[in-house]
């Protein structure tokens, strides 16, 4: 975001004036363009507290491919710090209008079973929701029948997909407003934590100030909403040379991925499990599977489809 | 995900005059890793840059991890408020859960068929009751346009009574409280010799509601059952994480992070031992390596 080339728009976001505390190390995020160069995209020490739209500098650079009809999806190289070095973004955005959405419980014999393995046809799918040791930790809703209550931290998040086809994302953890319609016009919801972006791309204080963890790097899986209310999904894979192993569980810190949502142009955002959980599949407009997985089976997934 | 080394080649490229120079060293012996290993075939100990450890993330050092096996077992048998573990309500939750699916897939066609029966005999059963409350009202207004004239102990006994019911509606309507609500409406409809469950029952048996399948109000039953275990469950898992860290003897950020970080090497292991080098130390892996068998038993 600062330091971009001369000439793009900087009035993009607000900064804050003394982000970053004191001590911590000043991370940064770069996109690794082909030339070899770089181009920053983003300083914890001068992290905007809001993304007011898409960074133009980094979606110029985002090479969209059709998906299936209603989704896009790219890689974009970044240069992240410490233990990832290298990192490839796989990026993915949903127009919910001409989608349709399961939300998938698959426990077997106590395990969590789901991988992207199941995926079958769909246009898109990844693990939903955060887990606590094997099922999940918020509030799930399948099919307008609440199977779990819900979970309870002021930086959780929650999607909710109405029988009308609209998505709602609600900020914070009270979903009374919408738990009571469980039954009614509710297809799916679930929560996950932490919150990324709130309100209308603020970044949470708790995010900014290091109320929680904003050092650890772990493969990240990030759901948001962007201004055009499409579905945004960023995986982080890490570049190694070596096969298979980009889904090692190095990547992004809470805050990058926050900046990461927040240049993409999401208003609301939130993580989903990372780390070994990780996994997403997307049909390219050919029909074949693109596929990064994760370590771990998981019990809830999302999965999109083309069509109502 | 495979990558083709011409891509490597632009990678190392790239890299080379990126922010990241400060990993050109590692890098670089990286690709060359990556090299040998296209030529021999065998995976070399490739390592990155280690993992920063600090108060949520522990070396997984000989000691730790058997802190972290005695935690894993402490979680494994940590039982909750109803003296049942979490893997116990979860297995029963799940046994509720497919009798009920069992069920609604020996019956699908009729869970719809009773669905829209039931409907369209809900939509009679209100047209009735709207019919009812309709001669309600009706009869009310002739019995007040009878009170007219001379009054009479019953008349004046009846107005008094119901007066004071009205009074009492509209206190309830003011405090918001719903059973004097429903306690004054009795009242009144007793007064005027209306009873709601008969009108009700008299509607539903003109209406034909069907009665709902005994093999339904299993199902539902079922689910309900299942929901509530899984609450249950769910509450069983984090009380026994806690208890786990404790057995550990680490805060719970810690044990989360190292639980993860094992169940991560056991799955590594699993999928070929893939980059199992940079996640974890020379130590870590000798650790992990020599309990394998027991963090199998808990995260396999």
């Amino acid at each position: 975001m600062i330091g971009r080339r001369a000439g793009s728009v900087i009035a993009v976001a607000l900064f804050a004036a003394a982000a970053g505390p004191v001590g911590r190390e000043d991370s940064t995020l770069a996109v690794r363009l082909p030339t070899g160069a770089s181009r920053l995209l983003w300083r914890a020490s001068r992290a905007p507290v809001r993304w007011a739209e898409t960074d133009a500098s980094l979606s110029e650079l985002v090479p969209w491919h059709p998906g299936q009809p209603g989704v896009e999806w790219a890689t974009l190289p970044i240069a992240g710090q410490g233990e990832a070095p290298a990192l490839t973004l796989v990026l993915a955005r949903i127009d919910p209008r001409v989608m349709s959405f399961d939300l998938v419980w698959d426990i077997e014999r106590d395990r969590p079973a789901w991988t992207i393995d199941r995926a079958g046809d769909a246009a898109l799918a990844l693990n939903a929701g955060m887990f606590v040791e094997r099922l999940p930790w918020g509030w799930v809703v399948m099919d307008g029948h609440e199977r779990l209550a819900p979970g309870h931290g002021p930086l959780s998040s929650a999607l909710v997909w109405l029988a009308n086809g609209r998505l709602v994302w609600v900020d914070g953890d009270d979903v009374s407003k919408w738990r009571g319609r469980a039954g009614g016009d509710i297809r799916f919801a679930f929560q996950s934590y932490p919150t990324l972006l709130t309100g209308d791309g603020e970044v949470p204080a708790a995010v900014r100030n290091g109320g929680i963890n904003g050092v650890h790097r772990d493969a990240r899986l990030a759901l948001g909403l962007d201004r055009q209310e499409r579905l945004l999904v960023v995986l982080t894979r890490l570049d190694v040379p070596i096969p298979g192993a980009d889904r090692l569980p190095f990547g992004l810190t809470v805050p990058e991925m926050a900046a990461v949502m927040g240049a993409l142009g999401a208003r609301h955002a939130m993580l989903l499990d990372g780390g070994i959980s990780a996994q997403l599949a997307i049909l390219d407009s050919t029909g074949h599977a693109k596929e990064w997985r994760g370590l771990r089976k998981v019990p809830l997934a999302l999965v999109a489809r083309a069509g109502h | 995900m495979p990558r083709p080394s011409p891509l490597l080649a632009l990678i190392a490229l790239a890299l080379g005059t990126s922010l990241a120079q400060a990993q050109l060293p590692g890098l670089r012996r990286k690709v060359r890793d990556a090299g040998r290993q296209a030529v021999t075939g065998q995976p070399s100990q490739q390592r990155g840059a280690p993992p920063k450890f600090d108060n949520t993330m522990l070396e997984l050092n000989p000691q730790v991890v058997a802190r972290l096996i005695k935690g894993l077992e402490a979680r494994s048998t940590a039982r909750g408020a109803g003296g049942q573990t979490a893997a116990e309500l979860r297995t029963r939750s799940s046994a509720a859960s497919e009798e009920a699916a069992t069920l609604n897939n020996q019956h699908s066609d009729d869970r719809s068929q009773w669905v829209n029966a039931n409907g369209e005999a809900e939509n009679c059963v209100s047209g009735e009751l709207n019919n009812a409350e309709q001669r309600h009202q009706q009869e009310m207004k002739e019995r007040f346009m009878g009170m007219t004239g001379v009054n009479t102990p019953e008349k004046m006994k009846f107005m008094q009574d119901w007066t004071a019911a009205g009074q009492e509606a509209q206190q309830a309507v003011m405090a918001n409280d719903t059973a004097a609500g429903q306690r004054a409406r009795e009242k009144m409809n007793k007064l005027m010799g209306i009873d709601a469950r008969a009108d009700s029952a008299k509607a539903r048996a003109t209406c034909h509601v069907p009665a709902m399948p005994a093999w339904m109000r299993r199902a539902d039953s079922l689910a309900a059952i299942s929901d509530t275990l899984l609450v249950r469950a769910r509450g069983a898992e984090g009380a026994a994480s806690a208890a786990a860290a404790r057995a550990a003897e680490m805060t719970p950020s810690q044990f989360a992070m190292a639980a993860e970080r094992a169940e991560g090497f056991v799955a590594l292991q699993a999928a070929g031992n893939v980059g199992s080098g940079y996640v974890f130390t020379p130590i870590e892996e000798q650790a992990l390596t020599a309990r394998l068998v027991d963090l199998k038993k808990y995260l396999g």
